[in-house]
């Protein structure tokens, strides 16, 4: 007998995000369904964001899902919301794909992810429980665009492109000293902005 | 001269330094910016630093929160019906009844134990109800016999082999030892996974390995992780870690394990980097040679 079969009264689209975790862990695919509606777009548009191709994106946002499913045992409230934790999952299989493929040889011809990105936009309106999000990301968005372009640029090549400092100054041509005081500003200027209207995850 | 903290063995001068260092780079740790090395320094010692680690978390309440950057978009539907086929069936395979192994149980179409047949006896099969126990026990009280002491063997067997493996030998007569064996020592990277310890056996010419581990922490994450011969850190699997904080897993690697530069767990709290929290690494590099085990166990060359 599944955890389904003794549940199956329980309406899980009313419970919490730990909640759905627990009966994640005991085998409740309901639960992950639950969880899947809930944030599969905020995962799907960041995969997008890094990796620039939908058929990748998709198969990225599938793992980190299973992976959720696997190992929801091992997800602690208090390391952080359960969003956090499946964007962090999703940050290091985006980083990994990053940099498989970077080991592989490209095509001349093979777009620029990021250019490609203006070119990716999503018409479905955003429903009600992704108000938050949206919100969090007009703050972060307007934090961003107050941002230096140099600070802006180190932030893009570390966190969404995988690169590490001495990476990207190699790349600018800049020395490695000049790249880390970038980095430790724009996080230091996000986060005061951040801090000033209020802005974190629920 | 630096003093020593008889606790964790960091001198107040190289801690100090550490935590200058995490100073100038909390921002580029939480981006994920940092080297493998810088990483898993500054991640070492967090584990000891309490305002490292607020320093660390002030960053990451920014970093956090840059995903949510990304053009809305949605993926498409089949992608959550793939998914849910694919958890269902694994929790299916999960539960799936262990397949009937017993010899003298026949096997059913289903794989389980056979059904009564229907019908009911005739009244001339009862007549051989007299005369069945005795034709048929003597027979069965010998195969019992033979059973029973078979089964004893077997019995002393396995406490010849678990007496093996609490006096931390057996690791080899359980692999088979063959004259290409090798038994390697996991050495404590994390100051505080010290109580951590582990074996790791295989045959270098082979790609499968066993890690026998204790005392690890059961409500982390632990992952086996290689380096290959150009240097590239590939995860390959996670472990399973019982409660009680031991692990005994086979462990399937693409390649011959003599390939590898080195072969270490890996914490992973599904937060950081997951190849930047080593906190247990092989002493060794796998060779493919010369064992290179401890003196106190054998290699089983």
């Amino acid at each position: 007998m599944t955890h389904e079969n003794q549940t199956d009264t329980l309406d899980v689209t009313e419970l919490s995000d730990p909640e759905l975790v627990d009966l994640v862990a005991a085998g409740d695919a309901r639960a992950l369904a639950v969880l899947y509606d809930r944030y599969s777009r905020a995962v799907f548009s960041f995969a997008l964001r890094m990796l620039g191709d939908r058929a990748t994106a998709e198969e990225l946002v599938q793992e980190v899902y299973f992976r959720a499913w696997q190992q929801a045992r091992k997800f602690s409230e208090g390391r952080g919301t359960f969003i956090t934790w499946l964007l962090s999952i999703t940050h290091n299989m985006a980083i990994d794909e990053i940099r498989r493929r970077n080991r592989r040889p490209q095509r001349a011809d093979s777009a620029d992810p990021v250019l490609m990105l203006t070119n990716v936009r999503d018409e479905t309106p955003a429903v009600e429980d992704q108000a938050m999000m949206t919100a969090i990301r007009e703050q972060v968005a307007v934090a961003m665009a107050a941002l230096p372009e140099a600070q802006r640029s180190a932030i893009e090549l570390a966190y969404f492109r995988g690169l590490t400092q001495r990476e990207i100054a190699d790349l600018q041509g800049e020395p490695l000293g000049t790249i880390k005081t970038r980095m430790r500003l724009a996080v230091r200027k996000l986060r005061e902005h951040l801090d000033e209207h209020e802005v974190e995850l629920a | 001269m630096t003093s020593q903290n008889p606790e964790n063995g960091v001198s107040p001068d190289s801690r100090h330094e550490a935590c200058r260092q995490v100073t100038e780079n909390a921002e580029a740790f939480a981006l994920g910016a940092l080297d493998h090395a810088e990483h898993s320094r500054i991640e070492q010692h967090m584990v000891l630093c309490g305002a490292c680690r607020r320093a660390v978390a002030q960053a990451r309440r920014v970093t956090d929160l840059l995903p949510f950057l990304a053009e809305p978009a949605t993926p498409s539907a089949t992608v959550k019906t793939a998914l849910l086929d694919r958890v269902r069936a694994n929790r299916d395979e999960a539960q799936a009844p262990l397949p009937n192994l017993n010899p003298w149980m026949p096997q059913t179409a289903t794989g389980g134990a056979p059904t009564a047949r229907p019908g009911g006896m005739s009244s001339q099969a009862t007549s051989w109800r007299r005369w069945l126990p005795a034709a048929v026990l003597a027979p069965l009280a010998l195969v019992l016999l033979v059973t029973a002491a078979w089964a004893n063997s077997l019995r002393n067997e396995v406490n010849y082999l678990e007496a093996e493996r609490d006096s931390n030998t057996s690791l080899a007569s359980t692999l088979g030892t063959g004259n290409d064996m090798r038994l390697y020592t996991f050495k404590p990277a994390c100051p505080t996974c010290n109580q951590a310890s582990g074996r790791f056996g295989g045959d270098p010419n082979g790609s499968v390995g066993v890690v026998v581990a204790w005392n690890l922490d059961p409500n982390e994450q632990h992952q086996v992780w290689c380096v290959d011969d150009k240097g590239d850190k590939w995860k390959v699997t996670d472990l399973d870690v019982e409660p009680s904080g031991n692990v005994v897993q086979t462990i399937s690697f693409p390649q011959p394990l003599g390939g590898y530069q080195q072969i270490y767990v890996a914490r992973h709290d599904g937060s950081a980097d997951p190849d930047a929290e080593l906190m247990v690494a092989m002493d060794e590099q796998v060779p493919d040679s010369q064992p290179t085990s401890e003196p106190s166990v054998p290699s089983g060359t």
